[in-house]
């Protein structure tokens, strides 16, 4: 460098580049062009592995506030949806519920594949939202507590469907969503066929698979319910795996044989 | 090329020993251990969510602690020596300025790696300890309920599954990319400024402007004639002058307990120890040329 002035904080050349420096915006420039091509072969890997969650927009930053945003922006995600979170836990005290619903909304945008923000958003929307509405005193009314009710419950099935578009290949919605429609919507064939979606899933517990027979029994689907029950039953290469409970399927298929009247020859396990 | 390694080697222990003297970054380290030690008392929320934050928070703390550690190791390695004078005797000798810039960042690397395993040690102890927590609490909880065959097993392996991934040896690993990164653009920015608040300052713009240099990316490459010339010579300038710090965030998905394959890990390592390569030529070439 042939000369250098210090005011600014930096050193600037007065009478041009040096040759090292020139050199230097070469080499920058060149790698820029390589390492663009290289960030986005690393960025069509992610994609292709399906990791996903919310762009920082302007819409967010309205949500988080400015702390959280400069979170986001220092590449700590991870840790700004467990402020959300907790955000939920103290809305919860004060049983605000609407706050409750944009929380887990922008929980679930920020880490949509964290099952658990999902369930519990669910459940805190069907369960605790709905039921406090339903015994809501200060509304004379019960037709519009009765209302109420319902309309909390369906935002817990909203974002349990939501969730479900996000994460298609794991159990757990499928079974948290069942589980909404058999206490909550008391829609026992709904509960049946999720229950049934949840077991066929990779590493669904077993005892998930009984669920869907209980189900189909509550719906009063009877003859379903024994088709299902001998479906499960006639898997002998399972039959030394203690988890899938086969004293309860044996004692299911027997209650459906009686209750249905199966002649003995068409009976599995004949009087 | 022995001596050469040989002068590396001594610049870098010299560095490593100076740095693991100084209280700032001594107590940024204790902060981190603290935080990481505390992230174990997020107790009323289910055991996935339990362990999420425990790793959220403590691979966060390791971040965080590193990143500042390393900016601020780094950005008085250039002007500590100017200011002591001593650079003028270690440039005397046969030492080139190359050696020297090298070896001083490999000690800054060195340093980052000590604290990081020491930091890991304290996360896989408080991890280990709450999933023992976790487990008699689970099994506490199911005595005397009319659980399904098979269901406390399965949240027991759940637990341990999430305890135990040995993913987040790649995440670690990850996270040392990243501080290494950072420590590569503070001497890089070391390299032409006179001051080290202006480091600190210029290196801490450049972490944040990387984590939305993806965005940019994305604009620049699809705005096509659409853009003004200004906002595409901008964009196109931090997309090719800036790191993508954002593809470090592969940890988040680690923590999630997503299947994160070596070859993905691999090409970010790459990445990063490519883009140092380029950033210490690059350093040099500047510092090759500037009066002391």
């Amino acid at each position: 460098m042939t000369g250098s002035s210090r005011e600014s904080g930096f050193l600037v050349a007065r009478s041009g580049l040096s040759r090292g420096m020139m050199a230097a915006v070469l080499l920058l420039t060149g790698w820029g062009a390589l390492k663009v091509a290289w960030e986005m072969q690393i960025r069509r890997e992610q994609d292709a592995l399906k990791y996903q969650g919310l762009k920082v927009s302007r819409a967010v930053r309205d949500q988080v506030g400015q702390g959280m945003m400069l979170g986001l922006f220092s590449g700590f995600k991870g840790v700004v949806a467990d402020f959300v979170w907790l955000g939920v836990v103290d809305a919860l005290a004060d049983r605000e519920w609407f706050r409750i619903k944009n929380r887990v909304e922008l929980v679930t945008a920020l880490q949509p594949r964290f099952l658990p923000f999902w369930e519990q958003g669910a459940w805190h929307l069907a369960w605790n939202a709905s039921l406090d509405r339903r015994r809501n005193l200060e509304e004379p009314s019960q037709a519009r507590r009765i209302r109420d009710e319902r309309f909390w419950i369906a935002e817990g099935e909203e974002v349990l469907k939501r969730g479900l578009e996000n994460n298609p290949e794991r159990y757990n919605l499928y079974y948290s969503l069942g589980w909404l429609y058999q206490h909550r919507k008391r829609d026992y064939r709904q509960a049946a066929h999720y229950y049934a979606l949840a077991a066929e899933r990779p590493g669904a517990p077993t005892y998930l698979e009984r669920f869907a027979g209980y189900m189909l029994e509550k719906a009063g689907e009877n003859e379903e319910a024994y088709a299902y029950w001998r479906k499960l039953w006639n898997r002998p290469e399972l039959k030394g795996d203690p988890t899938r409970a086969w004293d309860k399927i044996e004692k299911k298929i027997r209650d459906q044989e009686n209750r249905l009247k199966i002649p003995p020859e068409k009976r599995i396990f004949p009087k | 090329v022995k001596e050469t390694f040989v002068r590396i080697y001594v610049i870098a222990r010299n560095t490593l020993t100076e740095a693991l003297r100084q209280k700032v970054l001594n107590l940024l380290l204790l902060f981190a251990v603290i935080t990481i030690g505390s992230a174990n008392f997020f107790t009323q929320f289910t055991f996935d969510e339990q362990l999420k934050f425990l790793k959220d928070f403590s691979l966060g703390a390791m971040t965080f602690f590193g990143v500042l550690i390393a900016v601020m190791g780094t950005a008085q390695l250039i002007p500590s020596e100017l200011e002591s004078r001593t650079i003028y005797t270690i440039l005397s000798k046969p030492v080139r300025r190359f050696d020297f810039l090298l070896g001083k960042f490999m000690g800054m690397i060195a340093l980052l790696g000590i604290f990081l395993l020491l930091m890991t040690l304290v996360f896989a102890a408080v991890l280990l300890l709450k999933e023992q927590a976790l487990i008699a609490s689970e099994t506490a909880f199911a005595q005397g309920q009319n659980l399904e065959p098979g269901a406390l097993e399965h949240s027991l392996r759940d637990i341990r599954a999430q305890a135990r991934d040995p993913q987040l040896v790649q995440a670690v690993l990850l996270v040392y990319a990243k501080l290494c990164m950072t420590a590569g653009l503070a001497l890089f920015v070391s390299t032409f400024a006179t001051s080290t608040i202006f480091t600190v300052a210029t290196t801490f713009l450049l972490y944040l402007a990387g984590h939305l240099q993806a965005t940019a990316r994305e604009a620049w490459l699809e705005a096509g004639a659409s853009a003004g010339l200004g906002q595409q010579i901008f964009l196109g300038a931090v997309s090719l002058l800036i790191p993508d710090m954002a593809s470090y965030g592969v940890v988040d998905e680690i923590i999630l307990g997503h299947s994160l394959p070596w070859s993905q890990t691999a090409g970010i390592l790459g990445y990063t120890a490519v883009y140092l390569t380029v950033l210490l030529a690059v350093s040099y070439l500047i510092f090759h040329d500037r009066e002391l």
